[in-house]
């Protein structure tokens, strides 16, 4: 049995970190894309509460940007995956994909 | 950018609030770009609607502020203290030892008056109704006797009447104190006891090992003896039932209950209660109408819920019923009734003919001040080498704050180390406590015991009492301490002065303004002690042996006694008389002179022939009694000085003179005044009457060599004629016995003047070798440029000089105000002359010099080259 580790929002917040790379992986550009990607309100805090968990775990790391002068001259905390963040978002990948084929309805072939 | 357009400045305070430090950057940033963007697209008030959700929804735990972040440190830094202080102590083993041991003095001092006290409130707590036994006792206004006009004694009737006619009470008990011979089986007990009526156990609720206590005294016949008296008589035979005689009463009692002993708690104690009919006095003044003879005591039990003001108010109407209007018409005063809880009369001291042991509460006030001023002279020992160490530490608190200490770490730090120390103390002044204890119980007299359990209020106390000690003594050094600038301790290379030097000079005048208060105090009071005892007191009280008459039957055979005991040559002279001269207690009233109705109080002698030779009482008019002269036994009277000037006569003019006693009577001679009472009370006018039959005391002047012969002598013929057990006082110890509070409070005072000298001079001897250590750099400069050993001597010792000065001007006044106040008890007391103060002033001086001096003389005895080669 293969533990996922990675709750569904977790998933979702590790992939968009993926996709806004690093540039725009900060707390309130990742919830904004959650907002437009899922159409689902989410506030900055519940966000940064778990892009801090994940970090914790040791999925993502975490570094402050420069300054910019549109937030008051105020730094962003820039979140990129790490080796073990990318392994786990892969491993949950390749489960979901092995459940989904031994899924008789829905067998699709992957190219 | 207009004010509309930023966010909300309240919920940014909020955010501010509660956010961890190291986000505060991001998360505004965050929080305001997204506020921005919102403006974009929505209204400015759903913008900062959605900023102040935003902020909400960062209240989050992992976004708040970590208050634990630094406690994790916590637990090191305590055994960081730990580690310091006990460094600390070992390093500089003189201070710790002086505050330890001042600190142990102090608490010692304190656990026993502690324990003393807790002993003094514990009397007569014992029974299940304690808080509802209560006392009669009255006021007789005008009729002062031995200095007081109040009077534990009340008529026999009251008791019943009360039972009747007051609601507030449900039981009430006569009592009277009793001791005489139990005899059964040709066998005799000398015991004293109660004799009561048939409610006492329903007053005193005692537990009875055997019988019932509603029954046991119904019969006039019965008795009820405590277990340890049964024991002694009876062995392990069943006593229940056995009867024996009890003093020179017809027939025989019956013992009907047996109950515990009484508990060391207990104020007037007995080993056996027999029914107050034993005597036929009690049942003919159950007859008499009226009430004027007062020789029970009353005592009663109080409805729950009933109030002693309610009851006090019906004595009057009982008073105004039952007395006839002619009972108290020859004497000028008026009688009123009072209840006192028996809790509350233990106390109560003052009161004439009281019963059962009391307690003092000026002593018992006394004795808590000087305890409390000695472990306060003990706090600031503590208080003023800490301020002087502090010098030394001033290094460690700068380089601590530079590190990163908070000032309320640091007041923790020295709190707890003065808390520590203070624990430890108390755990050498337990022990030192149980060691001594014994002592004291002999001194005040009182079998207290080391039990701290006993009360649960007891160890709760001592616990806050060190708390209170430890932060009172650490209080100042930790303030004083924590303030200091980090910059000032570590960039002078000198020592720098900590402030606080003016509270230390206060707290040493403190410390010997309060010695030499305790010094006076004890002067005075050895003073007035020796004063008593060496006073020329009228009569001689030196080798007198006094006999208590026990055997009544004795009074018949005095002549006989008084042959015999004349057969020896030791024997000078006997006589018998009613009361010892030391303390005459009995008075009447007498009437000046036929014409002149005026009513005088006047003390009461009776004595027999010979009463001045052993007594060594001087007759300085007229003659003394004569066994030929039939009127002596009948009218004549010899009075003293003071009788007679209060009847308007010198001593010459008195003899022939009549006054009105009982009829007409003569004066045919004048004694010299001499101490009938204490020295607490003026002497009072007296009157001695020629009458043998009123004998409770028989006394013997012997002469001063081969007193155990004599003794013997005195012994075998008493023997010859009394099956009673033979016992014998010294006049001497019996005069001594009247000033047995003053012995123990000198004793007391002494004891506390001790320790607190010890505790002021072993703080001033370490605070001496402080300063001379401070000084031994400029010592040695002195040393160089020629100064002398006197005057580097000199030099250290004259600032301790001043503050004993300055001690001494305030004490004296203190001193003396409340020394003056004390000896006011007194009728014949000591002036409080000059040289007491100055014996205190001097030993103050004395015991300032040796603690300084050692330290001076080491400090100037120093080679300058050891002090002045290494910098």
């Amino acid at each position: 049995m293969i533990e996922t580790r990675l709750g569904e929002f977790e998933e979702v917040l590790l992939l968009l970190v993926g996709i806004l790379g690093e540039d725009d992986a900060y707390a309130f550009r990742i919830a904004e894309e959650f907002e437009k990607q899922t159409g689902r309100a989410v506030s900055i805090g519940a966000v940064h509460s778990t892009l801090d968990r994940l970090e914790g775990k040791g999925f993502l790391k975490s570094e402050m940007g420069k300054a910019t002068a549109a937030r008051g001259g105020r730094r962003k905390r820039i979140f990129t995956i790490t080796a073990i963040g990318k392994r786990v978002l892969k491993d949950s990948r390749d489960f979901k994909v092995s459940l989904w084929q031994q899924y008789p309805a829905f067998k699709v072939n992957f190219v | 950018m207009d004010e509309l357009n930023k966010p909300p400045v309240w919920a940014n305070k909020l955010l501010r609030a509660f956010l961890r430090e190291d986000l505060a950057e991001e998360v505004q940033g965050d929080l305001e770009e997204k506020f921005y963007s919102d403006l974009r697209t929505k209204s400015s008030s759903r913008a900062k609607l959605s900023y102040a959700f935003q902020v909400f929804n960062y209240m989050r735990p992992f976004a708040f502020r970590k208050r634990s972040n630094t406690h994790l440190n916590q637990y090191d830094m305590f055994q960081n203290y730990f580690k310091i202080a006990s460094r600390n102590l070992l390093k500089q083993k003189l201070y710790s030892g002086i505050n330890i041991a001042g600190l142990t003095l102090g608490l010692t001092c304190f656990m026993i008056i502690l324990l003393y006290v807790q002993h003094e409130f514990s009397y007569d707590r014992f029974y299940p109704n304690t808080e509802r036994i209560y006392r009669v006792y009255q006021k007789q206004a005008g009729n002062v006797f031995m200095g007081t006009d109040f009077f534990a004694v009340t008529p026999a009737q009251l008791a019943r009447v009360m039972m009747e006619e007051c609601p507030e009470v449900t039981h009430a008990t006569t009592v009277q104190r009793t001791s005489g011979l139990l005899t059964i089986d040709g066998r005799s007990f000398w015991q004293e006891g109660i004799a009561a009526d048939a409610e006492f156990f329903n007053v005193f609720r005692i537990p009875f090992n055997e019988g019932n206590p509603q029954t046991v005294l119904t019969d006039g016949r019965s008795i009820v003896l405590t277990q340890s008296l049964a024991q002694t008589i009876f062995g392990n035979q069943d006593p229940i039932g056995k009867a024996f005689r009890y003093q020179d009463g017809e027939g025989d009692f019956t013992v009907t209950g047996i109950i515990p002993d009484q508990p060391a708690s207990a104020s007037f104690k007995y080993s056996f209660v027999i029914q107050l009919l034993y005597s036929n006095g009690y049942a003919e003044e159950m007859k008499r109408t009226g009430w004027s003879n007062n020789s029970y005591y009353t005592f009663f039990e109080l409805k729950e819920g009933g109030t002693i003001s309610a009851l006090e108010k019906n004595f009057a109407a009982l008073l105004k019923k039952y007395q006839l209007p002619d009972d108290y018409s020859e004497y000028p005063f008026k009688d009123q009734y009072f209840a006192q809880s028996l809790t509350d009369s233990y106390f109560q001291t003052g009161v004439n003919f009281d019963i059962g042991q009391k307690g003092n509460l000026k002593v018992i006030y006394a004795y808590v001040a000087v305890a409390l001023i000695v472990l306060l002279l003990a706090c600031v020992n503590y208080m003023n080498l800490a301020v002087a160490r502090s010098i030394k530490r001033a290094r460690e608190v700068g380089l601590r704050k530079v590190v990163g200490a908070m000032r309320r770490q640091l007041i923790t730090q020295f709190l707890g180390e003065s808390v520590l120390i203070a624990l430890f103390s108390l755990l050498l002044a337990t022990g030192l406590t149980y060691s001594v204890l014994p002592y004291f119980g002999r001194i005040v007299e009182r079998p207290i015991e080391f039990n701290l359990l006993a009360n649960p209020m007891v160890l709760p106390a001592l616990l806050a009492l060190v708390l209170v000690v430890g932060l009172l003594s650490g209080s100042y050094p930790a303030l004083a301490m924590s303030s200091l600038k980090p910059v000032d301790v570590l960039k002078t290379k000198t020592d720098i002065k900590v402030s606080g030097f003016s509270l230390q000079q206060f707290l040493i005048v403190f410390q010997f303004v309060a010695s030499i208060v305790l010094i006076i105090s004890s002067v005075v009071i050895y003073r007035q002690l020796d004063f008593m005892k060496s006073k020329e007191l009228g009569y001689d009280k030196e080798n007198v042996v006094t006999l208590w008459l026990k055997d009544r039957s004795l009074r018949e055979k005095y002549q006989t006694l008084e042959t015999q005991w004349q057969e020896h040559p030791g024997v000078i002279a006997t006589t018998i008389t009613s009361s010892l001269p030391a303390e005459i207690s009995s008075s009447t009233m007498i009437k000046k002179n036929a014409d002149n109705k005026e009513d005088m109080a006047i003390y009461q002698w009776s004595v027999g022939l010979d009463f001045t030779e052993v007594f060594g009482i001087e007759l300085v008019a007229g003659r003394n009694f004569s066994r030929d002269i039939k009127s002596d036994e009948v009218d004549n009277f010899i009075i003293n000085e003071t009788a007679a000037r209060a009847l308007g006569w010198t001593a010459e003019e008195a003899i022939g003179k009549q006054f009105e006693y009982q009829g007409q009577s003569t004066i045919i001679g004048v004694v010299k005044d001499f101490h009938m009472l204490s020295m607490h009370l003026p002497i009072q006018p007296l009157m001695i009457r020629f009458s043998e039959y009123r004998g409770r005391f028989l006394a013997l002047k012997i002469e001063s060599d081969n007193i155990p012969q004599t003794l013997s002598h005195i012994e075998t013929v008493f023997k010859k004629n009394s099956t009673y057990p033979f016992e014998y006082q010294f006049l001497s110890d019996e005069y001594n016995k009247l000033y047995n509070s003053e012995l123990k409070l000198g004793e007391v005072f002494g004891f506390f003047t001790i320790t607190s000298i010890v505790i002021a001079s072993l703080g001033l001897f370490g605070l001496a070798a402080f300063t001379a250590g401070q000084r031994t750099k400029e010592i040695g400069i002195r040393k160089v440029l020629g100064a002398s050993m006197q005057q580097v001597v000199f030099i250290l010792s004259k600032s301790f000089a001043w503050r004993v000065l300055v001690a001494f001007i305030l004490a004296a006044p203190i001193g003396w105000y409340t020394m003056n106040m004390w000896l006011q008890d007194f009728a014949y007391r000591i002036d409080m002359s000059w040289w007491i103060f100055a014996l205190a002033g001097l030993s103050a001086f004395l015991m300032a010099g040796i603690s300084i001096g050692y330290q001076s003389l080491k400090a100037s005895l120093t080679n300058p080259v050891d002090s002045l080669r290494s910098e």
